[in-house]
């Protein structure tokens, strides 16, 4: 098996009194989609920074290609590129200086790759950062960070805000960069069927704590969405094993379940009720289930 | 290749991938020895992670529907013709399902399903005798 | 809060409280340093008490005028009105400009009112009969500073700003000046200002005193509203024919120019970051003393004192070079209040020591460039004034006090003063990297050392009664001193903020400035008569240099690295 490109520790951070990150352990496989996924401010951009040296890792450990990077941050930089959620980028620059400047610091830098991206998008080179719309400045940033063919490519929130076509253009990127061998991809994102169509593998972070991880498939086959219906209205749905989430009133309520779909099942009928739709459950619909309001807190595994 | 993916009905992405280019060798869209899209070249139209694309191709192969080339593609294989009656009764088997189901809900017995299917291949039988003797 | 203007008032009051704490803090300190230096205890000559006046006048009204200025926030990312979330309010846009600049207006003269009566009120309890003025100098510095808000906030493009800083200094400067003259021929400033009669204005200026608030304000009103409703000024038709005109830049050209490293990429930034707006200071520095020197010489008979303004500006222009070089070369950023370091800047793959050292290396470049330049004005300007004598005649004295003195001392003295500019730059880059980081810290060192040298002063008065506390404290200087340069370099060296290179590169170049300060202190005559905690001090100050290399690289970590 080949050495995985990240690998976290019992990561933990703290930001005066708040817990930004809870023992976080992940583990990151070349040559692979990854999808981050959480509700704002629940410790993605701070698990991202931490894997770019941006914070030094206080409790657990990092690696990135096996070496801490804010110990090392020139190699770990060199090999991953980057584009942040508020697409930071010096507001002088123009398109062409920028990247001639990025092109200095990676040697893998693919100038026809960068040239022809930046045609495909109708950049205009001559022009400068501060007088780019939002969705060109994303589109530059892009080609900025993907032209270098970057062993890892990190995308903070890549999509939002941005209108249809630049989202397909960011989501074409990343699949052109796991498409070559061996490079890796990870986005965070809040537009879950982005993610759902886009990863092989998700991390779902909530209060700092991951709380699901797994292969995309998996995590589909094991989340059911069934739909109960009880002969008597009820105010709250009485308990059952095995539900993350419940939504409803009166008769009718939808549950969320995750791998045991046959017991809530026999539950709910021995409760006298019955199953009037069952089938897998949306990647949306799992994260609400596990990380929205309507979540059961007694029922966790 | 026409493919579309859905989000909505939780069946895995590659599954779908599987599905419907079953369905595409069976409608005769996809001719045996046809190339299907490269790897990369279809992960870029879906917008799905090429490993999704490589699984749905390996499914595929292992169901012996496709073969690979020496690396240099992936092809409909020959097997279509026996391929090709289960999948078209697996598409009547669908809508026999829905239509079984629907008569349940409105309390039909199942002799007043077999009943009804007969006088509408009765219809049929006459419209397609009447085309056939205007045409002749 | 019940009404629009009430909210304005609020917001003003909440984000001017930090600034006027240190306003006020600040003059009353100096005020205390004042009266404890000169007032207390001894009987100090009138002409001292008369100096001591003037500059707290001149000091105080400068300070006030400029009180409120980082509210203009000289930025050139965004050029105009600074509050511009007010434009989305429902306020109207007379009420949106007018109260911040009746509040500066207000708060200025304060700024200068409240230390003056302490002023009085100390120079009072001793019994002198000065006194400085109140009324004049607030209203000048209500009205500077309402003049410089008025210039920040009505020109929007970068052209229109200087152009008008020019415009509105050059007028400040010289009506200021025309009423020195007017008033007083022979005395210089800092004497006459603190005579009785100086402030005291016919009914013409001050009716233009207070004249000039009110129009500044109105201009600026309608200039924000223009702002406000997306209008340009005419000027800016010229715009597209006038960028026609200036040099077009081909965008072809650099696809074929790649950089040839990382260095020479990074070094490029920097220069297009700050080193280019470095240069074109210094370009236009000399105009300065020029204009000072053509203008006393046009008001005065004589120019004796010309030669010295420029030998001023040459001495002083590479520390104000350093200064603002420095200041621009941090690229910490304000963004809606909160200080924030860029992530295009924090994820550059290259090590925070070649980060320091590129910055380091530009801003003494630009530095030099500048001095040289400055230089070649002070030569340019003393021959065609004719004044090259005077330039010999110094040089005749300097090279006879100095005496005899072999190349090896002179290549040693060059190696401590380029040692020296570095450390020194290194300090300033990682003071203004970590102050942001922890104001408390610094504040209330500043607190201390203030304390100190109130007390020290008190002390010399009194027989220096504390002598073995000062002496105890200056131990303890040089071991923190000593402790604090070792931690520093060890870190940066453990965490590879300094690298071996650049390390032992500075390491050479400190050894030198070691072996040149224990070689001059071994020649000079009175060394036996220097305390030992003095030389404690001393010794442990050799190390500062070295250890600003590893300060600002490790403040730049603390910044990159969260």
């Amino acid at each position: 098996m080949s050495d995985k490109v990240i690998e976290v520790r019992d990561l933990s951070r703290r930001f005066g009194t708040t817990l930004a990150l809870d023992g976080i352990r992940l583990e990151v496989q070349p040559g692979l989609v990854y999808g981050l996924v959480g509700a704002n401010g629940a410790g993605k951009t701070t698990l991202i920074k931490h894997l770019l040296g941006l914070l030094r890792a206080k409790q657990g450990t990092v690696k990135v290609f096996g070496l801490d990077p804010a110990q090392h941050p020139v190699e770990v930089l060199q090999r991953i590129g980057y584009l942040s959620e508020e697409r930071d980028l010096p507001e002088w620059m123009r398109i062409d200086e920028l990247m001639r400047y990025t092109r200095a610091f990676h040697p893998n830098w693919d100038q026809a790759y960068g040239l022809e991206l930046l045609e495909l998008f109708g950049l205009d080179p001559a022009k400068k950062v501060k007088h780019l719309s939002k969705g060109m400045r994303a589109q530059a940033g892009l080609i900025a960070v993907v032209s270098h063919r970057p062993d890892l490519l990190l995308l903070d929130e890549p999509s939002t805000g941005l209108d249809a076509v630049v989202r397909r253009d960011i989501l074409n990127a990343i699949v052109r960069t796991v498409a070559d061998d061996g490079r890796t991809a990870i986005f965070s994102s809040h537009l879950l069927d982005e993610v759902e169509q886009m990863s092989d593998h998700v991390f779902m972070v909530d209060g700092g704590k991951l709380v699901l991880e797994g292969s995309l498939d998996e995590i589909k086959e094991s989340h059911h969405l069934l739909v109960l219906r009880f002969p008597r209205a009820c105010e709250r749905l009485p308990p059952i094993e095995g539900v993350l989430s419940a939504e409803g009133s009166g008769n009718t309520w939808k549950v969320v379940c995750n791998g045991a779909a046959g017991q809530v099942r026999e539950a709910a009928q021995a409760m006298g009720g019955e199953v009037t739709l069952s089938r897998g459950a949306s990647l949306q619909e799992i994260f609400v289930a596990r990380v929205g309001r309507d979540r059961l807190k007694a029922s966790q595994e | 290749m026409h493919i579309e993916i859905s989000l909505q009905d939780g069946v895995p992405i590659y599954r779908q991938i599987v599905n419907q280019v079953k369905y595409l060798i069976a409608s005769r869209q996809l001719d045996p020895d046809e190339e299907l899209p490269p790897i990369r070249a279809l992960a870029e139209q879906l917008l799905v992670t090429p490993n999704t694309i490589v699984k749905a191709y390996g499914a595929l192969e292992a169901e012996g529907i496709v073969y690979k080339r020496r690396g240099a593609g992936t092809y409909v294989a020959e097997v279509t013709s026996r391929l090709a009656r289960k999948e078209q009764k697996k598409i009547l088997a669908q809508r026999a399902d829905a239509l079984l189901a629907e008569a349940k809900q409105l309390s039909f017995t199942f002799e007043e399903v077999m009943e009804l299917l007969q006088s509408r291949q009765d219809v049929l039988n006459k419209v397609l005798s009447k085309e056939n003797s205007d045409v002749g | 809060m019940r009404t629009p203007l009430q909210a304005v008032l609020w917001e003003l009051w909440r984000t001017s409280q930090l600034q006027l704490l240190l306003v006020f803090g600040f003059q009353f300190a100096i005020v205390l340093l004042m009266y404890s230096a000169v007032f207390d205890g001894r009987n100090s000559g009138e002409a001292t008490v008369q100096v001591l006046c003037g500059i707290f006048i001149i000091f105080s009204t400068a300070t006030s005028a400029f009180s409120q200025s980082w509210r203009n926030t000289f930025e050139t990312n965004h050029i105009g009105f600074s509050f511009r979330l007010g434009f989305v309010r429902p306020i109207s846009t007379t009420q949106l400009v007018a109260v911040p600049m009746v509040f500066v207006v207000m708060v200025a003269p304060l700024c200068y009112l409240l230390p003056a009566l302490l002023f009085n009120w100390l120079i009072g309890i001793t019994s002198y009969e000065h006194s400085v003025p109140l009324l004049g100098p607030s209203l000048l510095a209500a009205c500077i500073a309402a003049c410089l808000v008025a210039v920040a906030w009505t020109p929007t493009t970068i052209v229109g700003r200087a152009f008008g800083l020019v415009a509105v200094g050059g007028g400040l400067i010289a009506s200021l000046a025309m009423y020195h003259l007017h008033e007083v021929r022979s005395e210089p400033l800092i004497i006459a200002i603190a005579k009785p009669g100086y402030f005291d204005f016919s009914w013409y200026e001050y009716a233009a005193l207070i004249m000039l608030p009110a129009i500044a304000m109105c201009v600026t009103v309608i200039a924000v509203d223009r702002q406000r409703h997306g209008d340009r000024w005419q000027f800016a038709r010229l715009g597209p024919r006038w960028r026609k005109l200036s040099i077009p830049v081909p965008a072809n050209r650099s696809w074929h120019q790649p950089f040839s490293s990382p260095l020479a990429a990074q070094c490029w930034f920097e220069m297009r970051r700050f080193g280019v707006k470095l240069l074109i200071l210094g370009l236009l520095a000399p105009l300065i003393p020029l204009a000072v020197v053509t203008f006393g010489s046009l008001a005065f008979a004589g120019r004796e004192g010309a030669p010295w303004f420029w030998l001023i500006a040459t001495g002083f222009c590479p520390l104000v070079y350093q200064m603002i070089g420095a200041d621009g070369a941090i690229g910490l950023r304000y963004k809606q209040g909160v200080l924030h370091f860029s992530a295009f800047d924090a994820t550059r793959a290259m090590p925070n020591d070649r980060l320091i050292a590129i910055k380091l290396l530009l801003i003494s470049l630009c530095s030099l460039v500048g001095w040289l330049w400055m230089v070649l004005a002070t030569g340019a300007y003393a021959i065609m004034s004719g004044e090259v004598q005077w330039w010999v005649q110094l040089g005749q004295a300097v090279s006879a006090a100095v005496g005899e003195v072999s190349v090896i001392w002179w290549i040693a003295g060059a190696c401590c003063l380029v040692l020296l500019y570095i450390s020194s730059t290194a300090t300033l880059l990682g003071l203004g990297m970590l102050f942001p980081l922890y104001p408390g810290f610094f504040v209330f060192s500043l607190v201390a050392a203030i304390s100190h040298l109130v007390l020290a002063i008190w002390d010399a008065k009194h027989g220096w009664e504390l002598h073995y506390f000062w002496i105890s404290e200056g131990w303890l200087l040089a071991v923190v001193m000593v402790l604090g340069s070792g931690l520093a370099l060890r870190k940066a060296l453990v965490s590879r903020s300094l690298g071996k290179q650049l390390f032992v590169g500075m390491f050479c170049l400190w050894a030198i400035y070691v072996s040149t300060a224990i070689a001059m202190f071994f020649r000079a005559p009175s060394g036996a008569s220097i305390p030992p905690v003095v030389i404690a001090i001393g010794a442990a100050g050799l190390l500062v240099p070295l250890a600003s290399a590893a300060f600002a690289p490790l403040a730049l970590a603390s910044h990159r690295h969260g």
